[in-house]
Protein backbone atom coordinates (compact mmCIF):
# COMPACT_ATOMS: atom_id res chain seq x y z
CA UNK A 1 0.00 0.00 0.00
CA UNK A 2 3.24 2.08 0.89
CA UNK A 3 4.58 1.76 -2.32
CA UNK A 4 1.16 2.14 -4.87
CA UNK A 5 1.01 5.55 -2.45
CA UNK A 6 4.48 6.25 -3.35
CA UNK A 7 3.73 4.93 -7.45
CA UNK A 8 1.02 7.45 -7.33
CA UNK A 9 2.34 10.34 -5.64
CA UNK A 10 5.57 10.27 -8.34
CA UNK A 11 3.23 10.01 -11.40
CA UNK A 12 1.11 12.75 -10.00
CA UNK A 13 4.35 15.13 -9.80
CA UNK A 14 5.20 14.33 -12.99
CA UNK A 15 1.48 14.81 -14.27
CA UNK A 16 1.43 18.35 -12.95
CA UNK A 17 4.54 19.42 -12.78
CA UNK A 18 5.83 20.99 -16.82
CA UNK A 19 9.39 19.45 -16.46
CA UNK A 20 7.97 16.23 -18.56
CA UNK A 21 9.27 16.19 -21.60
CA UNK A 22 7.18 18.51 -24.07
CA UNK A 23 5.80 16.64 -27.01
CA UNK A 24 5.46 19.04 -30.15
CA UNK A 25 2.09 18.72 -32.00
CA UNK A 26 4.15 17.22 -35.48
CA UNK A 27 5.65 14.30 -33.29
CA UNK A 28 2.06 13.07 -31.95
CA UNK A 29 1.70 10.52 -34.37
CA UNK A 30 1.86 7.89 -32.09
CA UNK A 31 -0.01 9.13 -29.79
CA UNK A 32 -3.00 10.16 -32.41
CA UNK A 33 -3.40 6.61 -32.60
CA UNK A 34 -7.12 5.48 -31.76
CA UNK A 35 -5.53 2.76 -29.57
CA UNK A 36 -3.43 5.09 -27.26
CA UNK A 37 -6.64 7.02 -26.09
CA UNK A 38 -6.44 6.82 -22.16
CA UNK A 39 -9.97 5.82 -21.93
CA UNK A 40 -11.72 2.63 -22.21
CA UNK A 41 -13.28 2.15 -25.92
CA UNK A 42 -16.82 2.14 -26.60
CA UNK A 43 -17.30 -1.06 -27.47
CA UNK A 44 -16.15 -1.55 -23.57
CA UNK A 45 -19.10 0.52 -22.18
CA UNK A 46 -21.32 -2.79 -22.39
CA UNK A 47 -17.85 -5.33 -20.45
CA UNK A 48 -18.05 -2.33 -17.92
CA UNK A 49 -21.81 -2.25 -17.08
CA UNK A 50 -21.61 -6.22 -16.41
CA UNK A 51 -18.44 -5.82 -14.37
CA UNK A 52 -19.52 -3.26 -12.35
CA UNK A 53 -22.57 -5.16 -11.14
CA UNK A 54 -20.76 -8.66 -10.72
CA UNK A 55 -17.68 -7.09 -8.52
CA UNK A 56 -18.63 -5.50 -5.08
CA UNK A 57 -15.93 -3.04 -6.26
CA UNK A 58 -16.81 -0.22 -8.69
CA UNK A 59 -15.26 2.94 -10.07
CA UNK A 60 -12.24 4.10 -11.31
CA UNK A 61 -12.94 3.39 -14.53
CA UNK A 62 -16.30 5.02 -15.58
CA UNK A 63 -18.24 2.19 -14.07
CA UNK A 64 -21.72 2.89 -12.95
CA UNK A 65 -22.76 3.73 -9.60
CA UNK A 66 -25.82 4.70 -9.41
CA UNK A 67 -28.81 4.19 -11.98
CA UNK A 68 -30.67 1.19 -11.99
CA UNK A 69 -30.36 -1.93 -9.99
CA UNK A 70 -28.69 -4.59 -12.16
CA UNK A 71 -28.83 -6.83 -9.16
CA UNK A 72 -29.73 -10.34 -10.85
CA UNK B 1 -43.46 -0.26 -20.69
CA UNK B 2 -41.84 -0.70 -24.12
CA UNK B 3 -44.44 1.74 -25.64
CA UNK B 4 -43.18 4.28 -22.70
CA UNK B 5 -39.70 4.08 -23.74
CA UNK B 6 -40.09 3.76 -27.50
CA UNK B 7 -41.76 7.47 -27.19
CA UNK B 8 -38.96 8.76 -25.18
CA UNK B 9 -36.87 7.37 -27.32
CA UNK B 10 -38.04 8.99 -30.34
CA UNK B 11 -39.07 12.31 -29.09
CA UNK B 12 -34.78 12.27 -28.03
CA UNK B 13 -33.53 11.12 -31.31
CA UNK B 14 -35.90 13.67 -33.09
CA UNK B 15 -34.74 16.78 -31.21
CA UNK B 16 -31.22 15.69 -31.58
CA UNK B 17 -32.31 15.83 -35.43
CA UNK B 18 -33.79 18.83 -35.09
CA UNK B 19 -31.25 20.58 -32.89
CA UNK B 20 -28.42 18.97 -35.21
CA UNK B 21 -30.42 20.61 -38.22
CA UNK B 22 -30.92 24.41 -36.56
CA UNK B 23 -26.69 24.28 -35.61
CA UNK B 24 -25.05 27.39 -36.39
CA UNK B 25 -23.44 27.52 -39.24
CA UNK B 26 -21.81 30.60 -39.41
CA UNK B 27 -19.50 32.70 -36.94
CA UNK B 28 -20.16 36.32 -35.10
CA UNK B 29 -19.29 38.05 -38.45
CA UNK B 30 -21.63 36.30 -41.01
CA UNK B 31 -18.78 33.99 -42.17
CA UNK B 32 -20.09 30.68 -42.84
CA UNK B 33 -18.22 27.86 -40.71
CA UNK B 34 -17.54 24.61 -41.57
CA UNK B 35 -18.90 22.45 -39.07
CA UNK B 36 -16.97 19.21 -37.92
CA UNK B 37 -19.44 15.34 -38.67
CA UNK B 38 -21.95 14.55 -36.48
CA UNK B 39 -20.57 11.19 -35.03
CA UNK B 40 -22.74 8.17 -34.68
CA UNK B 41 -21.80 4.89 -33.25
CA UNK B 42 -23.85 1.46 -33.11
CA UNK B 43 -23.16 -0.59 -30.20
CA UNK B 44 -25.08 -3.87 -30.04
CA UNK B 45 -24.04 -6.73 -27.04
CA UNK B 46 -24.83 -9.93 -26.69
CA UNK B 47 -24.01 -11.60 -22.40
CA UNK B 48 -24.50 -14.69 -20.93
CA UNK B 49 -24.11 -15.66 -16.94
CA UNK B 50 -24.73 -18.52 -15.30
CA UNK B 51 -23.77 -19.77 -12.07
CA UNK B 52 -25.09 -21.25 -8.68
CA UNK B 53 -24.61 -18.62 -5.73
CA UNK B 54 -27.87 -15.95 -6.30
CA UNK B 55 -28.44 -13.97 -3.46
CA UNK B 56 -31.86 -13.95 -4.91
CA UNK B 57 -32.10 -17.54 -3.23
CA UNK B 58 -29.70 -16.51 -0.45
CA UNK B 59 -27.01 -17.31 -2.05
CA UNK B 60 -27.70 -21.14 -4.06
CA UNK B 61 -28.89 -21.39 -6.58
CA UNK B 62 -29.19 -20.36 -10.58
CA UNK B 63 -27.76 -17.24 -11.85
CA UNK B 64 -28.58 -17.80 -15.29
CA UNK B 65 -28.99 -14.68 -16.82
CA UNK B 66 -28.95 -13.41 -21.34
CA UNK B 67 -29.31 -9.64 -22.17
CA UNK B 68 -29.65 -7.93 -25.47
CA UNK B 69 -28.41 -4.67 -25.42
CA UNK B 70 -28.73 -1.86 -28.50
CA UNK B 71 -26.79 1.57 -27.85
CA UNK B 72 -26.21 4.56 -29.56
CA UNK B 73 -23.72 7.11 -29.24
CA UNK B 74 -24.14 10.35 -30.67
CA UNK B 75 -21.91 13.34 -30.89
CA UNK B 76 -23.25 16.39 -32.40
CA UNK B 77 -20.87 19.54 -32.86
CA UNK B 78 -23.03 22.82 -32.53
CA UNK B 79 -20.53 25.12 -33.50
CA UNK B 80 -16.88 25.64 -33.44
CA UNK B 81 -17.30 25.77 -29.86
CA UNK B 82 -20.38 23.62 -28.14
CA UNK B 83 -21.49 20.32 -28.78
CA UNK B 84 -23.84 18.14 -27.79
CA UNK B 85 -23.91 14.03 -26.91
CA UNK B 86 -26.45 11.34 -26.41
CA UNK B 87 -26.11 7.98 -25.17
CA UNK B 88 -29.08 5.78 -24.99
CA UNK B 89 -29.92 2.43 -24.98
CA UNK B 90 -32.20 -0.41 -23.98
CA UNK B 91 -31.55 -3.77 -22.08
CA UNK B 92 -33.54 -6.57 -22.95
CA UNK B 93 -32.70 -9.01 -20.48
CA UNK B 94 -34.10 -12.25 -19.01
CA UNK B 95 -33.12 -13.97 -16.10
CA UNK B 96 -34.01 -16.83 -14.25
CA UNK B 97 -32.71 -15.61 -10.69
CA UNK B 98 -35.45 -12.79 -11.03
CA UNK B 99 -38.12 -15.26 -11.36
CA UNK B 100 -37.18 -16.81 -8.25
CA UNK B 101 -38.39 -13.31 -6.20
CA UNK B 102 -41.93 -15.01 -6.46
CA UNK B 103 -40.69 -18.66 -5.83
CA UNK B 104 -41.79 -19.19 -2.16
CA UNK B 105 -40.58 -23.08 -2.01
CA UNK B 106 -37.71 -22.59 -4.61
CA UNK B 107 -39.21 -25.46 -6.70
CA UNK B 108 -38.25 -26.14 -9.92
CA UNK B 109 -41.39 -26.12 -11.45
CA UNK B 110 -43.15 -22.92 -9.84
CA UNK B 111 -45.10 -20.49 -12.24
CA UNK B 112 -43.04 -17.89 -13.61
CA UNK B 113 -42.57 -14.65 -12.29
CA UNK B 114 -43.13 -11.24 -13.83
CA UNK B 115 -39.96 -9.98 -13.33
CA UNK B 116 -38.12 -12.97 -14.82
CA UNK B 117 -37.59 -11.09 -18.35
CA UNK B 118 -38.24 -6.93 -18.39
CA UNK B 119 -36.39 -3.89 -19.79
CA UNK B 120 -34.13 -1.42 -18.83
CA UNK B 121 -33.33 1.83 -20.91
CA UNK B 122 -31.35 4.52 -20.50
CA UNK B 123 -30.01 8.13 -21.47
CA UNK B 124 -27.33 10.45 -20.59
CA UNK B 125 -27.22 13.74 -22.38
CA UNK B 126 -23.84 16.08 -22.25
CA UNK B 127 -23.60 19.37 -23.68
CA UNK B 128 -20.21 20.93 -23.99
CA UNK B 129 -18.29 24.19 -24.37
CA UNK B 130 -14.44 24.30 -25.22
CA UNK B 131 -12.82 27.35 -25.29
CA UNK B 132 -9.80 26.70 -27.49
CA UNK B 133 -7.94 29.74 -26.47
CA UNK B 134 -7.80 28.88 -22.66
CA UNK B 135 -7.85 25.17 -22.95
CA UNK B 136 -11.10 25.15 -20.41
CA UNK B 137 -14.12 22.38 -21.40
CA UNK B 138 -17.20 23.42 -19.15
CA UNK B 139 -20.26 20.81 -19.63
CA UNK B 140 -23.23 19.73 -17.90
CA UNK B 141 -24.73 16.28 -18.06
CA UNK B 142 -28.38 14.39 -17.24
CA UNK B 143 -29.63 11.14 -17.65
CA UNK B 144 -32.43 8.72 -16.88
CA UNK B 145 -32.83 5.22 -16.52
CA UNK B 146 -36.15 3.21 -15.85
CA UNK B 147 -36.69 -0.61 -15.59
CA UNK B 148 -39.56 -2.65 -13.53
CA UNK B 149 -38.22 -1.62 -9.73
CA UNK B 150 -35.97 1.06 -10.29
CA UNK B 151 -36.76 4.57 -11.28
CA UNK B 152 -33.09 6.82 -11.75
CA UNK B 153 -32.53 10.15 -12.31
CA UNK B 154 -28.55 12.00 -12.76
CA UNK B 155 -27.45 15.45 -13.35
CA UNK B 156 -23.48 16.44 -12.84
CA UNK B 157 -21.08 19.34 -13.96
CA UNK B 158 -17.74 18.66 -16.06
CA UNK B 159 -14.98 20.88 -16.16
CA UNK B 160 -11.24 20.41 -17.94
CA UNK B 161 -7.99 22.16 -19.00
CA UNK B 162 -5.51 21.60 -21.22
CA UNK B 163 -2.35 23.15 -20.94
CA UNK B 164 -1.07 25.16 -23.69
CA UNK B 165 1.17 22.41 -25.82
CA UNK B 166 -1.74 20.13 -25.20
CA UNK B 167 0.25 17.58 -23.23
CA UNK B 168 -1.53 17.98 -19.91
CA UNK B 169 -5.06 17.65 -18.89
CA UNK B 170 -6.67 17.90 -15.79
CA UNK B 171 -10.43 16.67 -15.44
CA UNK B 172 -12.89 17.22 -12.59
CA UNK B 173 -16.54 15.59 -12.83
CA UNK B 174 -19.22 15.42 -10.21
CA UNK B 175 -22.24 13.73 -10.58
CA UNK B 176 -25.06 13.14 -8.75
CA UNK B 177 -27.70 9.89 -8.53
CA UNK B 178 -31.35 9.54 -7.13
CA UNK B 179 -32.48 6.16 -7.76
CA UNK B 180 -36.26 5.11 -6.49
CA UNK B 181 -37.28 2.06 -5.92
CA UNK B 182 -40.52 -0.35 -6.00
CA UNK B 183 -40.02 -2.28 -2.83
CA UNK B 184 -40.35 -5.99 -3.87
CA UNK B 185 -39.44 -8.54 -0.94
CA UNK B 186 -39.46 -12.36 -1.55
CA UNK B 187 -42.80 -13.65 -1.68
CA UNK B 188 -43.30 -14.90 1.04
CA UNK B 189 -42.50 -12.48 2.89
CA UNK B 190 -44.80 -10.33 1.37
CA UNK B 191 -48.25 -9.97 3.66
CA UNK B 192 -47.03 -10.91 7.22
CA UNK B 193 -47.04 -7.04 7.78
CA UNK B 194 -43.36 -6.86 8.32
CA UNK B 195 -40.88 -3.50 7.31
CA UNK B 196 -38.08 -4.82 6.19
CA UNK B 197 -36.31 -1.40 4.91
CA UNK B 198 -36.80 1.69 6.06
CA UNK B 199 -36.33 3.31 2.61
CA UNK B 200 -36.75 3.14 -1.24
CA UNK B 201 -34.68 6.07 -2.46
CA UNK B 202 -30.78 5.62 -2.75
CA UNK B 203 -28.69 9.29 -3.32
CA UNK B 204 -25.27 8.37 -4.98
CA UNK B 205 -23.02 11.31 -5.33
CA UNK B 206 -19.63 10.64 -7.73
CA UNK B 207 -16.50 12.71 -7.64
CA UNK B 208 -13.73 12.33 -10.61
CA UNK B 209 -10.38 13.61 -10.76
CA UNK B 210 -8.25 12.58 -13.72
CA UNK B 211 -5.10 13.82 -14.64
CA UNK B 212 -3.20 12.89 -17.98
CA UNK B 213 -0.15 13.46 -19.15
CA UNK B 214 1.73 12.72 -22.26
CA UNK B 215 5.54 11.45 -21.35
CA UNK B 216 6.97 11.31 -24.89
CA UNK B 217 6.30 11.00 -28.44
CA UNK B 218 5.25 7.19 -27.20
CA UNK B 219 4.54 7.01 -24.09
CA UNK B 220 0.69 8.38 -22.22
CA UNK B 221 -0.37 8.08 -18.82
CA UNK B 222 -3.09 8.80 -16.65
CA UNK B 223 -4.33 8.81 -12.69
CA UNK B 224 -7.87 8.71 -11.89
CA UNK B 225 -9.30 8.99 -8.25
CA UNK B 226 -12.63 8.91 -7.50
CA UNK B 227 -14.92 9.38 -3.95
CA UNK B 228 -17.85 8.05 -3.82
CA UNK B 229 -20.64 8.78 -1.34
CA UNK B 230 -24.20 6.63 -1.43
CA UNK B 231 -26.60 6.90 1.26
CA UNK B 232 -30.47 5.52 1.57
CA UNK B 233 -31.49 1.83 0.08
CA UNK B 234 -28.27 0.01 -0.35
CA UNK B 235 -29.83 -3.45 0.47
CA UNK B 236 -31.39 -5.43 -2.51
CA UNK B 237 -35.05 -6.05 -1.26
CA UNK B 238 -35.45 -9.50 -3.09
CA UNK B 239 -32.04 -10.68 -1.74
CA UNK B 240 -33.01 -13.62 0.63
CA UNK B 241 -30.81 -14.24 3.47
CA UNK B 242 -30.91 -18.02 5.75
CA UNK B 243 -29.88 -17.68 9.39
CA UNK B 244 -30.01 -21.81 10.85
CA UNK B 245 -32.97 -22.33 12.81
CA UNK B 246 -35.21 -20.05 10.98
CA UNK B 247 -37.78 -21.33 8.82
CA UNK B 248 -38.14 -17.97 7.06
CA UNK B 249 -35.32 -15.97 5.02
CA UNK B 250 -34.73 -12.51 5.91
CA UNK B 251 -34.32 -9.72 3.91
CA UNK B 252 -30.89 -8.68 3.07
CA UNK B 253 -29.91 -6.13 5.64
CA UNK B 254 -27.11 -3.57 4.81
CA UNK B 255 -25.83 -0.12 6.18
CA UNK B 256 -27.26 2.85 4.92
CA UNK B 257 -24.35 4.83 3.77
CA UNK B 258 -20.95 3.63 1.73
CA UNK B 259 -18.13 5.46 0.73
CA UNK B 260 -16.07 3.97 -2.19
CA UNK B 261 -12.44 5.42 -2.72
CA UNK B 262 -11.23 4.09 -6.52
CA UNK B 263 -7.83 4.79 -7.78
CA UNK B 264 -6.80 4.21 -10.98
CA UNK B 265 -3.48 4.13 -13.49
CA UNK B 266 -3.53 4.34 -17.15
CA UNK B 267 -0.40 3.60 -18.82
CA UNK B 268 -0.15 3.38 -22.84
CA UNK B 269 2.66 2.64 -25.02
CA UNK B 270 3.38 2.79 -28.78
CA UNK B 271 5.73 -0.10 -29.04
CA UNK B 272 6.12 -0.43 -32.91
CA UNK B 273 4.52 0.12 -35.96
CA UNK B 274 2.66 -3.06 -35.48
CA UNK B 275 2.35 -3.00 -31.54
CA UNK B 276 0.67 -0.99 -28.87
CA UNK B 277 0.53 -1.77 -25.12
CA UNK B 278 -2.22 -0.52 -23.16
CA UNK B 279 -2.21 -1.26 -19.72
CA UNK B 280 -4.33 -0.22 -16.43
CA UNK B 281 -4.25 -0.91 -13.01
CA UNK B 282 -6.69 0.08 -9.91
CA UNK B 283 -6.95 -0.32 -6.40
CA UNK B 284 -10.01 -0.26 -4.54
CA UNK B 285 -11.43 0.32 -0.74
CA UNK B 286 -14.78 0.84 0.66
CA UNK B 287 -16.63 1.49 4.05
CA UNK B 288 -17.71 -1.72 4.32
CA UNK B 289 -14.23 -3.14 4.30
CA UNK B 290 -14.17 -4.44 0.19
CA UNK B 291 -10.49 -4.18 -1.00
CA UNK B 292 -9.91 -4.79 -4.52
CA UNK B 293 -6.87 -4.84 -6.95
CA UNK B 294 -7.32 -5.32 -10.60
CA UNK B 295 -4.99 -5.12 -13.38
CA UNK B 296 -5.27 -5.10 -17.46
CA UNK B 297 -3.45 -5.37 -20.42
CA UNK B 298 -4.27 -5.17 -23.50
CA UNK B 299 -2.21 -5.63 -26.75
CA UNK B 300 -3.67 -4.24 -30.02
CA UNK B 301 -1.65 -5.77 -33.41
CA UNK B 302 -1.90 -3.58 -36.36
CA UNK B 303 -1.78 -6.58 -38.73
CA UNK B 304 -2.38 -4.24 -41.68
CA UNK B 305 -3.30 -0.62 -42.13
CA UNK B 306 -7.29 -1.34 -42.24
CA UNK B 307 -7.11 -4.38 -39.54
CA UNK B 308 -6.33 -4.62 -36.06
CA UNK B 309 -6.61 -7.56 -34.02
CA UNK B 310 -6.31 -6.62 -29.83
CA UNK B 311 -5.95 -9.72 -27.39
CA UNK B 312 -6.66 -8.45 -23.79
CA UNK B 313 -6.49 -10.02 -20.21
CA UNK B 314 -7.85 -8.62 -17.04
CA UNK B 315 -7.52 -10.08 -13.64
CA UNK B 316 -8.84 -9.00 -10.30
CA UNK B 317 -9.04 -9.96 -6.63
CA UNK B 318 -11.63 -8.28 -3.92
CA UNK B 319 -11.82 -9.45 -0.33
CA UNK B 320 -15.27 -9.50 1.05
CA UNK B 321 -17.57 -7.10 2.21
CA UNK B 322 -17.54 -7.61 6.37
CA UNK B 323 -21.25 -8.26 6.20
CA UNK B 324 -21.13 -11.19 3.55
CA UNK B 325 -21.51 -14.75 4.48
CA UNK B 326 -22.32 -17.93 2.64
CA UNK B 327 -25.77 -19.85 2.53
CA UNK B 328 -26.99 -20.69 6.61
CA UNK B 329 -23.41 -19.59 7.64
CA UNK B 330 -24.75 -15.96 9.08
CA UNK B 331 -25.17 -16.85 12.62
CA UNK B 332 -26.21 -14.88 16.43
CA UNK B 333 -27.83 -11.22 16.12
CA UNK B 334 -26.56 -9.59 13.15
CA UNK B 335 -27.68 -5.60 12.29
CA UNK B 336 -26.52 -6.04 8.74
CA UNK B 337 -25.76 -9.38 6.53
CA UNK B 338 -25.58 -9.97 2.65
CA UNK B 339 -25.43 -13.63 0.77
CA UNK B 340 -24.60 -11.92 -2.37
CA UNK B 341 -21.43 -13.42 -4.08
CA UNK B 342 -20.76 -10.17 -5.60
CA UNK B 343 -19.76 -9.19 -2.20
CA UNK B 344 -17.47 -12.45 -1.42
CA UNK B 345 -14.33 -12.91 -1.73
CA UNK B 346 -12.80 -14.12 -4.90
CA UNK B 347 -10.36 -13.59 -7.85
CA UNK B 348 -12.00 -13.10 -11.29
CA UNK B 349 -9.91 -13.42 -14.85
CA UNK B 350 -11.42 -11.98 -18.41
CA UNK B 351 -9.97 -12.99 -21.57
CA UNK B 352 -11.02 -12.30 -25.08
CA UNK B 353 -9.91 -10.53 -28.19
CA UNK B 354 -11.43 -7.56 -30.80
CA UNK B 355 -11.18 -6.88 -33.84
CA UNK B 356 -11.13 -3.53 -36.21
CA UNK B 357 -11.88 -3.17 -39.43
CA UNK B 358 -11.12 0.64 -40.52
CA UNK B 359 -10.82 0.94 -44.30
CA UNK B 360 -8.77 4.43 -45.29
CA UNK B 361 -12.38 5.79 -46.96
CA UNK B 362 -14.63 4.07 -44.66
CA UNK B 363 -16.62 0.16 -45.11
CA UNK B 364 -19.41 1.89 -46.81
CA UNK B 365 -20.57 5.65 -48.02
CA UNK B 366 -23.77 7.49 -48.48
CA UNK B 367 -25.25 11.04 -48.95
CA UNK B 368 -25.54 12.86 -45.93
CA UNK B 369 -29.32 13.21 -44.70
CA UNK B 370 -28.11 17.02 -43.17
CA UNK B 371 -26.60 18.04 -46.32
CA UNK B 372 -27.03 16.25 -49.62
CA UNK B 373 -23.29 17.66 -51.03
CA UNK B 374 -21.80 15.66 -48.59
CA UNK B 375 -21.46 12.18 -48.33
CA UNK B 376 -21.55 9.97 -44.85
CA UNK B 377 -19.57 6.91 -44.04
CA UNK B 378 -19.26 3.82 -42.11
CA UNK B 379 -15.98 4.20 -40.65
CA UNK B 380 -15.04 0.86 -39.34
CA UNK B 381 -16.16 -1.64 -37.53
CA UNK B 382 -15.51 -3.78 -34.07
CA UNK B 383 -16.34 -7.12 -32.81
CA UNK B 384 -15.14 -8.29 -29.65
CA UNK B 385 -15.58 -11.01 -27.36
CA UNK B 386 -14.70 -11.61 -24.06
CA UNK B 387 -14.99 -14.57 -21.47
CA UNK B 388 -14.88 -14.26 -17.76
CA UNK B 389 -14.51 -16.66 -14.77
CA UNK B 390 -14.74 -15.96 -11.61
CA UNK B 391 -13.61 -18.21 -8.68
CA UNK B 392 -16.91 -19.24 -6.97
CA UNK B 393 -17.54 -20.81 -10.30
CA UNK B 394 -19.86 -17.91 -12.13
CA UNK B 395 -19.03 -17.95 -15.69
CA UNK B 396 -20.05 -15.72 -18.46
CA UNK B 397 -19.39 -14.37 -22.28
CA UNK B 398 -20.14 -11.50 -23.66
CA UNK B 399 -19.92 -10.71 -27.37
CA UNK B 400 -20.17 -6.97 -28.53
CA UNK B 401 -20.33 -4.69 -32.26
CA UNK B 402 -19.57 -1.36 -32.25
CA UNK B 403 -20.51 0.44 -36.21
CA UNK B 404 -19.11 3.70 -36.31
CA UNK B 405 -21.06 6.39 -38.85
CA UNK B 406 -19.96 9.82 -39.83
CA UNK B 407 -22.60 11.84 -40.88
CA UNK B 408 -21.79 15.63 -42.56
CA UNK B 409 -23.81 19.05 -41.81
Amino acid sequence: MTNLKLTLAILGICFLSTSCVSVKEYQKMYLNDADMVLADKDIELFEQGFLTYREGSSGGNGGKTGGGCGCN
Amino acid sequence: MRMQLRTIFTLVIGSLVSLAMMAQSTNRKGKKVELEDIDVTFLSSYYQQDGNHSPVTGGIGTEQLTNIAPALLVNIPLDTANSLSAYGGVDFYSSASSDNIDNPNLLADHVSGASGSDVRGYLTLTYKNKNKYSGITKGITAGFSQEYDVTSLSAGALWSKTSKDNNRELGLKATYYFDNWRLIYPTELRGLGGTYLNTNQRHSINLSVTGSSLLNKRFSAAITGDFVYQTGLLSTPFHRVYFPNEELARVEQLPSTRIKVPLGVRLNYFATDFFILRTYYRYYQDSWSLKSHTAKIEAPLKITDQFRITPFYRYHKQSAAQYFAPYLQHSGDLEFYTADYDLSDFTSIQYGAGINIMPLFGLARYKSPLNRNKAGMLKNMEIRYSYYSRSDGLKASIISLALKFTIPQ
